[in-house]
Parts: C-alpha cells; sequence; structure tokens
C-alpha cells in the first residue's frame, strides 16, 4: 500500500481521534458517552498501529510527527484529581507513622531545640556574650518587640482576624521554605538554624527579669508555642527526609530515591499544614485575648497532649498493625 | 537499514500497546516565557482579588485585609497546583506556550505531583544554577521540583495532516510507465526522493538540474533509460511509483473513491491492503469496471 492511500484513508482516523481528545481536554466535566469512549479506544489502537508501522509504510515526516503528537496526547488524556477522600487516612495513619519512624524528624528536633534552648541560655545570661541578643536580634526589632508586649494584652478584636490570617500566611510560609530548601540540605539547614536561634534569643531576651512586658510576652506565647513549635520541627524534619534520599539512597538510583521520599513526605507537609493553621489560630484569636492564663495554659497542656496522642500512640498503633 | 538516533531534545515514551512514541522536552528557554506569563497572571488575579475586597472592605476592613491576605498565600503556594490538577499539566502560561506537564511515564500527573513540583519550585527559583544543572544533567530536562515529582514538560507543538505532493505534469506518465516494473527502492533512497521533492517547489530550473544530476546520473545507467532524460523529471517519476501510484492512469481519473470501494470505506482490512498491493492497481478498477 502506497503512502499516498495510506494517507488518505487514515487520515479520517486519525482526525477523529484528535476531535475526541480536544472534546476531553475542553469539556472535563462533561462525561464522553459510552460509545465514543469505545471509539476513542480503538482509534487510539489503531493510531498507535499506524505509529508504529508508520516507517515501513514511508510516511512523510511530518506526518509520523503528527501521529507522535497525537498518540502522545491520546495517551495522556486521562486527567486525575485530587483524590480528597484518602486524605483523612493520610493525615492519621500514614503521617504519624511517617513521622514517628522518621531519623530525620529526630535529627531536626534535636537540632532545633538544641539551638533554641542554647540561644536562650545565651540571651538569658548577662554575663557570657553580654551583646547575644543585640548582635543577632538587632536595636530596633528589641525595642519594637518590647513596645509591642508593654501594654498588656487584649487588642482590638478586630485585628485578631487579620492576624489569624498574617500567622497562617507568615509562619505556613516559614514551614514551607524550610522544607523546600531543605532538599539542598545546607539553605535549608541555615533557615532552620536560623529561626530556632532568633526564636531562642527572643524567649531569652523576654525572659529576663528586667525586660519590660516579661510578664506579658510569656503569657501570650503560652497556648499557641507547642503546636507552632512542633510545626516548625515537622517542616525540617520532612526537608531533611527529602535532602538525605538522593545522598543516602539505600540502593536506589538518587532519582528513585527522590521521588520516593518526595511521595513519602508529603502527608508530613500536609499535618505540618494542619498544625500551622491551628496555632495561627490560637495565636489570632485566644492569645492576644485578655481571657484567663489558666484558660491559655490549659489550651497548651491539651495540645501538647494531642500531640502526644497523635505522635507517639497513633505513630506506634499503625506501626504494630503493620508489623502484623 | 537502522536509523541513527537524532541529537534533539525528544524523549521515547512506550505505552502499553507496545508503540514508541516521541515527547518533544521543553528547556528552560520556552519554560521560562511561561512563567513569566503565569507570574502576571498571578499579579492580575490579586488585582482582580484586591478590587473585590475593596469593596467589601466598606463592611469589614479586618476581614477584608484578612482575606486578601489569604489569598496571597493561596495564590504564592498553590496556584500552580490547582490549575497543573484540574487543567491536567496545564497552566495558563503553559497553555499559551502549548507546554504540559506529564510524569516521566508520559501519563497525566496527579494531584500530589503538582504540589510537590509546586512547592519545590521556590528551591529552584532560591538557586537557579542548581536548577539549570539539574536541569541539564537529567535525562528529561527536569528541574529539581520536577525531579523531586518524577514529572516533565512537554511541547505540544501542533502538527499538521501532509498530503504526498500532485503532480499535473503529462510527461510524467510516460516516464513512470518507462521506469522496470520490478523497481526497487531502499529507505535511504526513498527518504531522498521525498525530500528532493518536497523541497523542488522552492528551487530554480538550473538549481534542480545541479542537485537531480547527482543521483539521477547513475540511476538513468541503471535503468537503462535514455541519456537525455530529463534529471528532475526522472526523480519525480520515482517519487510518484514509490509514493503514490504505479500507473498514472488511475490517478488521472477524478473519481478515485468509486475504484476502490475496500479504500474509501476507512475500514481497511487485511486483505484489502494485500489486494492492492499484489494487483496492479489499474486491473482493479478494470475489474470493477466490468462487473458494473
Amino acid at each position: 500500500m502506497k503512502a499516498a492511500d495510506l494517507l488518505e484513508t487514515r487520515s479520517q482516523n486519525w482526525q477523529q481521534l484528535d476531535r475526541i481528545c480536544v472534546q476531553m481536554s475542553r469539556s472535563w466535566r462533561q462525561r464522553l458517552l459510552a460509545e465514543e469512549v469505545s471509539q476513542f479506544a480503538s482509534l487510539y489502537r489503531a493510531a498507535c498501529a499506524d505509529l508504529a508501522l508508520a516507517d515501513a509504510y514511508q510516511l512523510p515526516p511530518e506526518t509520523v510527527q503528527y501521529l507522535h503528537q497525537l498518540v502522545g496526547r491520546a495517551h495522556n488524556h486521562q486527567s486525575k484529581h485530587f483524590e480528597t477522600s484518602t486524605w483523612g487516612n493520610k493525615l492519621f495513619c500514614v503521617a504519624p507513622r511517617a513521622i514517628f519512624q522518621d531519623r530525620s524528624v529526630r535529627i531536626c528536633f534535636c537540632l532545633f531545640w538544641t539551638v533554641f534552648l542554647s540561644s536562650m541560655f545565651f540571651a538569658v545570661s548577662p554575663h557570657i556574650w553580654p551583646t547575644y541578643c543585640e548582635d543577632l536580634l538587632g536595636d530596633e526589632t528589641i525595642q519594637n518587640m518590647e513596645a509591642m508586649y508593654a501594654n498588656g494584652l487584649g487588642r482590638n478584636p478586630d485585628a485578631d482576624l487579620f492576624m489569624a490570617a498574617f500567622y497562617i500566611f507568615n509562619n505556613t510560609g516559614i514551614g514551607l521554605k524550610c522544607f523546600v530548601l531543605m532538599l539542598l540540605i545546607v539553605p535549608g539547614m541555615y533557615v532552620t538554624v536560623y529561626n530556632a536561634a532568633v526564636l531562642g534569643a527572643v524567649f531569652g531576651y523576654m525572659s529576663r527579669p528586667d525586660t519590660i512586658g516579661r510578664d506579658h510576652f510569656l503569657e501570650f506565647v503560652t497556648a499557641h508555642g507547642p503546636f507552632e513549635l512542633t510545626a516548625i520541627v515537622l517542616a525540617a524534619g520532612a526537608g531533611l527526609r527529602l535532602g538525605i534520599s538522593w545522598v543516602d539512597t539505600g540502593g536506589m538510583t538518587r532519582l528513585e530515591s527522590l521521588e520516593r521520599a518526595g511521595r513519602e513526605t508529603l502527608p508530613i507537609v500536609g499535618a505540618m499544614m494542619v498544625l500551622f493553621f491551628l496555632a495561627a489560630l490560637i495565636e489570632g484569636f485566644l492569645s492576644p485575648s485578655a481571657a484567663p492564663y489558666a484558660v491559655k495554659a490549659g489550651v497548651a497542656i491539651l495540645s501538647t497532649l494531642l500531640l502526644i496522642v497523635y505522635f507517639f500512640v497513633l505513630g506506634n498503633l499503625g506501626k504494630r498493625r503493620f508489623e502484623i | 537499514m537502522p536509523y541513527c538516533q537524532k541529537i534533539d531534545t525528544s524523549i521515547q515514551i512506550v505505552t502499553p500497546e507496545n508503540i514508541a512514541f516521541r515527547y518533544q522536552l521543553a528547556g528552560p528557554f520556552q519554560r521560562l516565557p511561561a512563567f513569566l506569563i503565569d507570574f502576571g497572571v498571578r499579579v492580575v488575579m490579586l488585582f482582580v482579588v484586591a478590587l473585590v475586597l475593596m469593596i467589601l472592605g466598606i463592611i469589614s476592613q479586618a476581614l477584608s485585609a484578612a482575606l486578601l491576605l489569604l489569598t496571597y498565600f493561596c495564590i504564592t503556594w498553590f496556584y500552580g497546583v490547582l490549575f497543573e490538577t484540574y487543567w491536567s499539566g496545564q497552566t495558563p502560561g503553559k497553555r499559551m506556550l502549548n507546554l504540559r506537564v506529564v510524569t516521566d511515564q508520559g501519563r497525566p500527573i496527579n494531584g500530589e505531583q503538582a504540589v510537590l513540583r509546586n512547592l519545590v519550585r521556590l528551591a529552584d527559583i532560591s538557586f537557579p544554577l542548581v536548577s539549570l544543572i539539574a536541569a541539564s544533567r537529567s535525562r528529561c530536562c527536569q528541574r529539581l521540583g520536577d525531579l523531586v515529582a518524577g514529572t516533565m514538560v512537554i511541547r505540544e507543538e501542533p502538527h499538521h495532516l501532509t498530503k504526498v505532493v500532485e503532480f499535473e505534469d503529462l510527461e510524467l506518465s510516460q516516464l513512470v510507465a518507462a521506469l522496470p516494473v520490478n523497481m526497487q527502492t531502499t529507505r535511504s533512497l526513498a527518504d531522498c526522493l521525498r525530500s528532493y521533492v518536497e523541497g523542488r517547489g522552492r528551487l530554480n530550473a538550473s538549481q534542480r538540474l545541479e542537485i537531480a544530476a547527482h543521483l539521477a546520473v547513475p540511476l538513468l545507467a541503471r535503468y537503462d533509460l535514455p541519456r537525455t532524460t530529463d534529471h528532475d523529471m526522472l526523480l519525480c517519476a520515482m517519487y510518484f511509483r514509490v509514493f503514490v501510484r504505479d500507473h498514472v492512469a488511475v490517478t488521472a481519473s477524478p473519481i478515485r473513491t468509486d475504484e476502490h470501494p475496500l479504500v474509501s470505506t476507512g475500514a481497511v482490512t487485511k486483505t484489502a491492503e494485500v489486494a492492492s498491493v499484489v494487483v496492479p492497481a489499474k486491473r482493479v478498477s478494470g475489474g470493477m469496471d466490468e462487473g458494473s
């Protein structure tokens, strides 16, 4: 059969397949008829066969290009969406188990808290490094901080909503940044250590006995502290898992290892974002309110208990069930 | 004769039907403009949301400011995620420039992959050099985000169906008939004929002669044709024999569909193909005429 005949007879089929593909990509809500689906399948197979034999048929190169494109488009026509039904399972079964067993999270936990506590120690004690806070934070930031907490809590309730949004925007952003930059390890480590050091210095400075607004500050940070600090550790840990995966591949190729780590860390990132969201709500509405300290402390204790249940009970439970 | 693999930015995918087809990969200079367009779209989206919220701001200023911040957060981090998930691998910028994200197996991407590759974009932007090195070292021109998510970006340039070249020269029919019946062409000769005939429209007469002579002189000797035969016409006649038809007479008749009922239905069976190859086309048509 000559190329001219072939082009004439098959081009109708190809054009029809093309039409169905366009129809599929345009109207993703509109379902195709059963007839069209079966027609699509047979047309796709026919186009595949034509492409396979294109060389033997001596089809023109432009037509071969067209066929490559047509088969490619038919091959990836099916669009997958978010499988929201699995999110609950991912968040409450997969994520705690992954976190509980993850070495990277432990490393980041140790790293974050070591830097945080030592920074806090330097900031509190006036003798070892007297200008530590000024060197790290800058005079202006310290003055702003003191001014912020000088007048006590209980601000304009209108501002609460805005501040909650700001905390979601800012803190979740920092968490995601931490996670992503950990892929290259060094910049991620820098972001984590820097944030730990700054937070530690702020806590240290504000808990000096002679600082203005000390009590207000401590009251402010109590309620949302557990969720927020844990979320940062999780972000760094998930990121470090990604970063380590292409260094220590565990026998796989670097690419496979990286892809696998990417899939596995995603639930941890989800958990991290939920924690940041909860922390932002508490930080926006409860922490600055004039509610009695007992309530805030109660929320802090409750959130710590929830975290313990989440990591240790759900993480361990999942592990045991997994082993059986 | 095996063909050499071209050095090109294309990637071969093998489908479950055991067919290998090629995707054209998109390089950084196709993807950067798409990113810039997307950036513009993001700015416009934010601007529109800000305008709407300003009207809402009359009721509650704090609420509108909070919503604006949340919108900014969502657009910054999840613009690409949502578009790529629901537009099967395209954002407005990619759609405009005919790009699409697919998995490295050539399948459509899912939500998780869209999340990963869009989050990791921050690392690509922060360290463009690392990203470029990763792209140049990887098989599918992948930036860091693509490496993590296992995706690649392909070009979907529209290609069109082409027809074989038509001739209206009567002199050609004599030459076609003069060619040996059992004329065999290798694939590379067929390729050569095709590229000559498809390109000859752009050449003038003397250029045609000059180029055609290289191939036509040895061919004339091989087929025992007179030395005076026009070189250009010889190549056209051979092209005609290889790609269009064994005899000119059949194409000369205007209504071909009547003569080829099996072929024109579109449902071409194997037997029909065999028949048209084995039996010369003219005899088939003659038979049909007699029958009717």
